[in-house]
């Protein structure tokens, strides 16, 4: 029986900021929302050849494919991993000095 | 401390230019990734999940108020207005871009500091007791031996390219607070029968996947055999190590798979035929070393401090902090003290610069301009009079970081974790976060003792988790977050791996977990039995029929 293709984006780490960036079909972005998803084992390949492309060598680094959930309003990360990527923060208030609590006390 | 000389500076001050060129010829494309990554990782430069990672060695855990104060302000001008301070007594940076970086590593050239070999397959920062130079139980303060050990593998240029990281710690004293028996390469100070200072050594031991404890390779080793015994040490190591296979590097496999005797053997060999006199340090340059570590001019004081008995009196909060967060001083009225980077709700180990600045001015204030940090996420300020705690706390109030819990519950050990690394399969903070504020109550606390949990959001255990007493593993199963817990480890003298202790939990399950362990600790333990202790005469059913339904 044929596998289920999943959909799936370009993602990488931008080279001179180091954030998550995805292919939109027209260049990177850090939004995870304008993500290009491949939605066939086609277009994959196709993702993945151009991963190799050299003239990324210059924009990001480590580019690889990220399973994602396509639904009507848009796309969902596939992973814990990929949603905290594209939440772009930690999933706790990080930038609270450890002390403020304490202070608030 | 060490203060460089005029070679170390020109070290530095070039690494720094050679890395510019370097990250000059990335951004151009000159460069490739695969050709940038090792030289950046030998820069202590990583590229996390959301931005690079920048780790700057703090050399066993010793640095400046000046150094402090420099750290605060590459947090503030390059990052996002904190740092993290690490399980090898390190500080991580979490969002530098990458053209910064130069600038960054030479900001820290300028306060004697840098980026080198916190990363790659080198030897990395050798590690120590906190309360080195301080610690009343000390037969010789460990940080002369670390220096030496510091400058002999900084660009050693044949150990540059080892199968893998290499980590070394030392103590100083007998009760281990560097964990040496879990390190690559473990070195404990002894005194044999002649009353001569040695070194006993204990080599492959580690963490991460297969977790070891360092066999004694060398039971006493005189002082001016380290380096030559080391270099000895490296060498079969690099000679016969595996480079096949990513997790069968390290040195512990080795040791584990040739046998202890059999290594000891080679490197004894090694250590025979090599021209050593070539490596041993002359006495002078030890000698110049040590100096830089001469114990400082102790005031007269008297062992009790009246001021400090007042101000207990006056204040429970304070009476509460000066008696767990205080450690034994061999100077009459003094004492070292612990600052806790673990408030209840609070990221482990992390500081905003605001904090860092209030930290060094209170070196600056209360221990002789210099602070230390912890393997286990919390800064050391080692020379504090007795009668300057009350104001010493007053002054760690204004920044939040007097909270009073050195070696208890809330005293978490936890990785970055899914949060930041690259390499997690799980959240590690937010489960600290979760179990430091189910036990937030300071006096229950205090009822529950000394309780060591650690956390490792993958299998590498930066976490530290395998010598927890606690310990807590996340793992990824079948997309989701599943939490492995062990139990009865410990980092010391009395080193041991945890044990598992069953099926793993969901986030949301875990401080219920961790609580039922405790409230089973509470309910079984005999009078002055730590958990620790009640874990090991009591066993592992007694635990575990705590935490699962019975079947």
């Amino acid at each position: 029986m044929a596998k289920t293709f999943k959909p799936v984006v370009l993602t990488a780490n931008a080279l001179e900021g180091g954030e998550a960036v995805w292919w939109t079909g027209a260049g990177w972005s850090p939004r995870f929302a304008e993500a290009c998803p491949a939605r066939s084992a086609e277009e994959a390949a196709l993702f993945e050849t151009l991963a190799a492309a050299p003239m990324f060598e210059r924009m990001v680094v480590g580019p690889y494919l990220a399973e994602v959930e396509v639904t009507e309003q848009g796309l969902n990360p596939g992973s814990r991993r990929e949603a905290i990527r594209a939440d772009a923060a930690p999933t706790f208030d990080y930038l609270v000095g450890a002390g403020a609590r304490e202070q608030a006390a | 401390m060490y203060r460089y000389d005029e070679f170390d500076a020109q070290i530095v001050n070039e690494r720094v230019a050679q890395f510019r060129g370097q990250v000059a010829r990335r951004l151009s494309g000159a460069l490739k990734e695969d050709e940038f990554r090792p030289l950046r990782l030998m820069n202590g430069l990583y590229l996390q999940l959301h931005a690079y990672m920048l780790r700057v060695a703090i050399p066993y855990g010793t640095l400046s108020a000046d150094q402090m104060r420099q750290l605060a302000m590459i947090a503030e001008r390059y990052d996002r207005g904190y740092g993290h301070f690490t399980t090898r007594q390190n500080i991580q940076y979490n969002w530098p871009k990458l053209a910064d970086v130069p600038d960054i590593l030479q900001h820290l050239a300028d306060v004697e500091m840098h980026a080198i070999q916190t990363s790659g397959n080198c030897i990395r920062n050798t590690t120590s007791d906190p309360f080195a130079g301080a610690a009343a139980d000390e037969i010789e303060d460990p940080r002369p031996t670390c220096e030496l050990i510091r400058q002999w593998s900084t660009l050693h240029p044949e150990f540059t390219f080892l199968g893998r990281k290499f980590k070394i710690a030392v103590t100083g004293a007998e009760t281990d607070r560097a964990a040496i028996r879990v390190h690559d390469i473990g070195i404990q100070i002894v005194k044999n029968e002649q009353g001569e200072i040695g070194y006993r050594m204990f080599v492959g031991g580690g963490q991460g996947r297969t977790p070891m404890i360092a066999p004694v390779i060398r039971d006493f080793l005189p002082r001016r055999d380290l380096l030559p015994w080391l270099e000895a040490a490296l060498r079969v190591y690099n000679l016969h190590g595996r480079r096949d296979n990513k997790y069968k590097a390290r040195i512990k496999i080795l040791v584990h798979e040739m046998g202890a005797e059999a290594y000891a053997k080679e490197v004894e060999e090694e250590f025979a035929r090599m021209d050593r006199e070539v490596i041993a340090p002359d006495q002078e340059e030890i000698d110049r070393i040590a100096a830089y570590f001469a114990p400082p001019q102790w005031q007269a004081l008297p062992e009790d401090s009246k001021r400090l008995e007042a101000g207990k009196k006056a204040d429970p909060d304070f009476a509460r902090w000066a008696e767990t967060n205080t450690h034994a001083h061999k100077a009459p009225g003094y004492a070292s003290v612990v600052i806790s980077l673990k408030p209840v709700g609070g990221a482990p180990g992390d500081a905003t610069a605001e904090q860092m600045r209030l930290m060094a001015a209170a070196a600056d204030k209360f221990s002789l301009g210099e602070l230390r940090i912890t393997h286990e996420q919390n800064v050391v300020l080692a020379h504090v009079k007795k009668d300057d705690l009350p104001s010493l706390y007053n002054m760690l109030k204004t920044q939040g970081l007097h909270a009073a819990n050195l070696g208890l519950v809330t005293d978490i050990i936890a990785c970055p974790g899914l949060d930041y690394c690259a390499l997690a399969t799980a959240r590690s903070i937010p489960v600290a976060q979760a179990i430091s504020e189910r036990f937030a109550d300071e006096e229950r606390q205090r009822e529950i003792g000394p309780l060591a949990i650690k956390i490792s959001g993958c299998i590498n255990a930066c976490g530290h988790h395998h010598v927890g007493h606690i310990g807590i593993l996340g793992l990824d199963k079948a997309g989701v977050e599943s939490y492995q817990i062990t139990l009865g480890g410990a980092p010391g003298e009395d080193a041991a791996i945890g044990t598992r202790t069953g099926p793993g939990f969901a986030f949301e399950e875990v401080p219920d977990v961790i609580e039922k362990l405790v409230d089973r600790y509470l309910a079984i333990r005999e009078p002055g039995e730590t958990f620790l202790q009640t874990y090991r005469r009591a066993g592992m059913p007694a635990f575990k029929e705590a935490i699962y339904a019975a079947a």
